[in-house]
């Protein structure tokens, strides 16, 4: 799956160690926030990183000595009471960390700062990593999830969903189009033909395995999901 | 190799901070820092052992955090402390690895990665320590 071996491969990228260490994987993990939302666990020596929202089976384990987790742990404690004192302890806690937008979109205009939701435990028999992306980062937008008939998944940040007809060819099914707001405008900054569409979802499709989440269970998502797909392949006019 | 270590210790030693419980910090002090230890009701783990540059930066939390947290859990430990070592810097530099760069000022030892150097040396270590209690 493409979507997959993408998620694999700057998983992978973030657990290389850099001259940053442990610093530097946590503020890479960090900054994969702003594409996925991810639940780590470490256990008999490695890291399974797992995508919230994805099958079991779809997570990766990467080897990582015990103490680069912890210490890695220990450092997003510190940045949530860097950022909000006493929030957390060394060895639980949650709370919202502000993320600044990497180096290469400084430049461009309009890019906020994220916010990732985060929780963890960190004590010597037990630890764990969640964060997700928090809505409010995106300056307001929703985050919206596309589910095409090809079985790709597509993320996409906009204030609104909008259905485009194609005037010139009444045949045609139309799009689906995210608007976004810029400078007192509304542009397109992302556009799905109706046709390949499954369905489009508004929020996070969060973990309802994980603790403190609320949600249906996994496989009540799933089987949603099946059933919407279903639907739709068998029903090419149903819209959204 | 013990050998070689004394011959190091003639350099300037580094000052390192472990903040734990007065009872943790005795024991440490008596036995070497214990890779297996396990708090009361845990299974021992491979944890190693994580000491602070006196001078941080303490990316990843002060030493004074970790003893006061330790000893609001374990209240029956004598309260918090700073175990505060004078440790050869050719001890230390077992401990860098490309994950523990010492420019982040954590140092891990862990076992292959200069704790069993560090064993080694452990009674001249002991013997300069202090323990440093906190209010």
């Amino acid at each position: 799956m493409i979507h997959s071996n993408i998620f694999a491969d700057r998983v992978q990228v973030v657990f290389r160690p850099t001259e940053r260490g442990v610093v530097g994987l946590v503020d890479d993990l960090l900054g994969l926030c702003r594409l996925y939302q991810l639940r780590i666990n470490f256990r008999d020596d490695s890291c399974c990183v797992r995508h919230l929202g994805a099958d079991a089976q779809e997570s990766l384990e990467i080897p990582v000595p015990k103490s680069v987790f912890r210490a890695a742990l220990a450092r997003i404690a510190a940045i949530c009471n860097e950022q909000h004192p006493e929030s957390v302890t060394p060895y639980s806690g949650e709370g919202t960390i502000a993320v600044l937008p990497p180096v290469s979109s400084c430049s461009e205009k309009g890019v906020a700062p994220s916010t990732c939701y985060v929780s963890f435990i960190n004590t010597p028999r037990d630890q764990h990593f969640e964060m997700r992306f928090s809505t409010i980062s995106a300056g307001g937008r929703n985050r919206f999830t596309v589910l095409l008939r090809d079985k790709r998944t597509v993320t996409v940040f906009g204030h609104a969903l909008k259905y485009v007809e194609n005037a010139a060819n009444t045949t045609d099914c139309g799009s689906y189009g995210i608007l976004s707001r810029t400078g007192g405008g509304e542009v397109l900054v992302a556009l799905f033909r109706a046709s390949e569409v499954i369905g489009v979802f508004s929020g996070d499709m969060t973990d309802p395995d994980a603790p403190g989440l609320v949600g249906p269970s996994t496989s009540a998502v799933t089987a949603t999901r099946d059933a919407q797909r279903q639907r739709a392949l068998d029903d090419p006019s149903q819209g959204l | 190799m013990c050998g070689a270590y004394r011959m190091e210790m003639v350099s300037p030693p580094m000052i390192l901070l472990h903040g734990t419980t007065r009872q943790r910090a005795e024991r440490i002090l008596a036995l070497g820092p214990d890779p297996r230890f396990c708090e009361p009701g845990e299974q021992a783990t491979e944890n190693g052992f994580s000491t602070y540059l006196d001078h941080g930066p303490f990316l990843f939390g002060d030493p004074d955090g970790y003893a006061h947290g330790k000893a609001r859990e374990f209240p029956d430990e004598g309260g918090p402390v700073i175990l505060v070592l004078q440790v050869p810097d050719a001890i230390v530099q077992n401990a860098i690895t490309e994950w523990f760069p010492l420019s982040q000022g954590l140092v891990q030892f862990d076992l292959g990665s200069g704790l069993e150097e560090l064993l080694a040396v452990w009674s001249q270590i002991a013997s300069s320590a202090l323990i440093r209690s906190l209010t």
